[in-house]
């Protein structure tokens, strides 16, 4: 599935949204995921068909 | 996931707390925790300035006053960099324009002649000028008018800060943290107030965007250090093993402050600056020396 962060999208695999950050090596501390414009947990399930977000948290400025 | 408070469907899990909370019962938790920092510090009649740069904290800081009805007005700071702070203020002046919220914004330009841009090509790093500069103008555009000053420094900017001033031994900045910046209340300056300190980075991210709370997320070019940035990972790292270290740290801290700030404390007439007036240590105060050395 398509994982969109910091207006890139990335190729990912994965059942819940906790292998997404699993496989991309990224700390869930660092971001907020939006699944289908709802906020969500580490343990939501993913398929192909969801539009995913990860928000970064940490901001400059 | 269920909401371990209503069991509807959870949207966040404070793991510092071992439980997961729904849209409702996370807002609730949240708006209550910065209620109570603002209960005894700030009244609603009074007339309050708040620091507004459209990024997440500060809207989020600005929607909640608005909400709760206090006496606000929106303060913005253009410190002139080009392609970050025209789309910041135009989030600020469009939200602040649908609800009714008045809006004042000041420039470096106007008021220092100069621009960060312009300082950057003189100056490698700019951002130490640039937050010494905006503390003042926002200090001098506030006085006489408002009789506090909001600012939305949340709980990962607050401890961030903490451990750079350990780090570098700044004993007297640590004494200045808390709800209430500085270690004495003092006429020429106008006191700031934190009420998001104890509030972490993510549950503000989280709190904008289930309440579409409008926010700039673009980064500015020049500003977060790359130390600043190096901690606030370290302190992420940790925070994914063991929760609740950040709610710790910034306990630890604050208990610090209050052991240290009558270190700092004296009786003695504060010393006032040469060139302006204010109320500094040693000849001449940071932002006079800084324009001192901007216009040479």
């Amino acid at each position: 599935m398509k994982v969109k962060i910091r207006k890139e999208l990335v190729e990912v695999k994965g059942k819940k949204v906790r292998d997404i950050f699993r496989e991309l090596n990224l700390n869930p501390e660092e971001y907020v995921v939006v699944k289908n414009g709802e906020v969500v947990l580490l343990d939501e399930p993913v398929d192909e068909n969801d539009e995913i977000e990860l928000i970064p948290v940490v901001s400059g400025g | 996931m269920k909401c371990d408070k209503c069991g509807k469907k959870a949207v966040i899990e404070l793991r510092y707390m071992g439980k997961k909370f729904c849209n409702s019962c996370f807002s609730h938790i949240f708006e209550r925790r910065i209620r109570k920092n603002l209960r005894g510090l700030v009244s609603k009649k009074e007339p309050i300035a708040v620091a507004v740069s459209g990024g997440k904290d500060s809207m989020v800081m600005l929607h909640l006053l608005h909400k709760w009805g206090y006496n606000i007005t929106a303060i913005s700071i253009d410190e002139g960099i080009k392609g970050y702070r025209e789309h910041t203020l135009s989030v600020v002046k469009k939200y602040c324009s649908e609800q009714g919220i008045p809006h004042k914004v000041f420039s470096f330009k106007e008021e220092f002649g100069i621009t960060i841009d312009e300082l950057k090509e003189r100056k490698k790093h700019p951002c130490s000028y640039c937050g010494v500069l905006r503390r003042n103008l926002i200090n001098r555009k506030v006085k006489g008018e408002c009789t506090k000053v909001i600012m939305a420094h949340n709980m990962d900017d607050e401890i961030q800060t903490i451990l750079m001033n350990f780090f570098r031994g700044e004993l007297e900045r640590m004494a200045r943290t808390g709800l209430k910046v500085g270690i004495r209340d003092m006429k020429s300056f106008v006191p700031v107030i934190k009420p998001l300190r104890n509030t972490p980075e993510k549950e503000v991210v989280v709190y904008a965007l289930i309440h579409n709370i409008p926010f700039a997320d673009n980064e500015c070019p020049y500003s977060f250090t790359a130390y600043r940035r190096d901690i606030a990972h370290c302190l992420n790292f940790l925070e994914n093993k063991h929760p609740g270290i950040k709610f710790a740290i910034l306990s630890t801290g604050d208990k610090l402050a209050e052991i240290l700030k009558p270190l700092f404390l004296t009786d003695s007439e504060p010393e006032k600056c040469r060139v302006c007036g204010n109320i500094c240590k040693g000849d001449i105060c940071k932002v006079c020396e800084l324009l001192k050395e901007i216009s040479s």
